[in-house]
């Protein structure tokens, strides 16, 4: 029985390093925290773990959050009909292997991609939400509208000249001040 | 021997809710079904440990922690299903 | 009644499993409360098993500080990284 938990500490803290989403990793930590505060409670230290499930389940949850603030998140909206969705919540390999690249480019750039699937209007996308860039598909075109102040689309721009999707092609657009 | 059966029960409760977190495809789903039958299995287990101690400051405190937990218990589920639904997020259907 | 702390064991680690495997964040944040629960049960049965009353306090403070984690984290996705 502690070997079971001896094991899932383990597993937690490889894959708290191996993942490549810094906000994923903080809940595997989080879990971790658990796992070794039991450890302690059975081999007869409660006031050990009695700190650690103070300290790692709380306290460091928040510090670490709050110095997540620091780093930049990008934000993507892709616009879908409502049928798009196949069954499963699963895109079809295409749109995935898009999905793929964008996240590729923010990886290099030192962002954190935060993807939206949303069926609502371009129109309305741009009046209420934030937005970094809103990917709309028609006809095996991919049109990539940016945000006025995006200081990174020109690097967005050579980065998806090189690395060239097999059925769409894209096409670049700069949103206007004046269709807000 | 009640109190043994009524925490098995719990224990069936709280089996049927891990069953529904693999068995469903879509998150809202799975949301509802694993924090309504993991509080029920929560206050059973409980409450079978309640009438296997007797009364005395043990169960006292064990009262306690289950009000407070089921205080806690639907506001974190509240809480992680809004911030789905705030953030866009879709899933498959049922 | 060691059957039952067996139990409880076997199926915190599979809740554990679905934050490994689960396919968003919001899942993997559900799952941390199921294990959270789960691990609550597990204390209690424990310490109605050695009958040593100083590790419910363990459990109480479980109960309360997991909340304070999940409701941050899961507000901090909400505003999408601004407070």
């Amino acid at each position: 029985m502690l070997e079971i938990a001896l094991i899932l500490i383990v597993i937690t803290s490889i894959t708290a390093i191996q993942t490549r989403y810094l906000r994923q990793a903080v809940l595997y930590l989080g879990l971790f925290s658990m796992a070794i505060s039991f450890v302690y409670l059975m081999y007869g230290a409660p006031d050990v773990a009695l700190a650690e499930a103070i300290i790692g389940s709380t306290l460091s949850t928040i510090l670490f959050i709050v110095a997540l603030q620091k780093y930049k998140i990008y934000t993507i909206y892709y616009a879908l009909q409502a049928d798009e969705l196949e069954e499963n919540g699963q895109l079809s390999i295409h749109k995935q292997q898009l999905i793929k690249t964008l996240e590729k480019f923010c990886t290099k750039q030192e962002l954190e991609a935060q993807i939206i699937y949303s069926t609502e209007p371009l129109e309305h996308i741009i009046a209420q939400h934030q937005y970094a860039l809103i990917l709309v598909e028609k006809n095996d075109v991919i049109t990539i509208y940016a945000h006025p102040e995006n200081y990174k689309f020109d690097s967005l721009k050579q980065f998806l000249e090189i690395e060239a999707h097999p059925r769409y092609h894209y096409e670049f657009l700069k949103v206007e001040e004046d269709i807000l | 021997m009640i109190g043994t059966i009524i925490i098995y029960l719990g224990l069936a409760f709280v089996f049927i809710g891990v069953i529904g977190i693999y068995r469903f495809k879509n998150f809202y789903t799975r949301a509802l079904v694993a924090s309504k039958v993991d509080t029920v299995g929560y206050i059973t287990l409980i409450i079978g440990i309640i009438v296997k101690s007797g009364l005395n400051a043990f169960s006292l405190k064990v009262l306690l922690i289950l009000s407070i937990s089921l205080l806690i218990n639907p506001l974190v589920t509240h809480s992680v299903v809004r911030s789905a639904k705030i953030s866009g997020y879709k899933s498959g259907k049922e | 009644m060691t059957a039952v702390v067996t139990i409880l064991v076997i199926l915190t680690i599979l809740s554990a499993l679905r934050i490994l495997i689960g396919p968003s964040l919001w899942d993997r944040m559900l799952g941390l409360n199921l294990v959270t629960s789960k691990l609550i049960m597990l204390i209690i049965v424990i310490a109605f098993l050695q009958n040593q009353t100083f590790f419910l306090d363990l459990a109480l403070v479980y109960a309360l500080l997991s909340f304070v984690g999940i409701i941050f984290i899961a507000l901090y996705i909400q505003r999408k990284g601004r407070f």
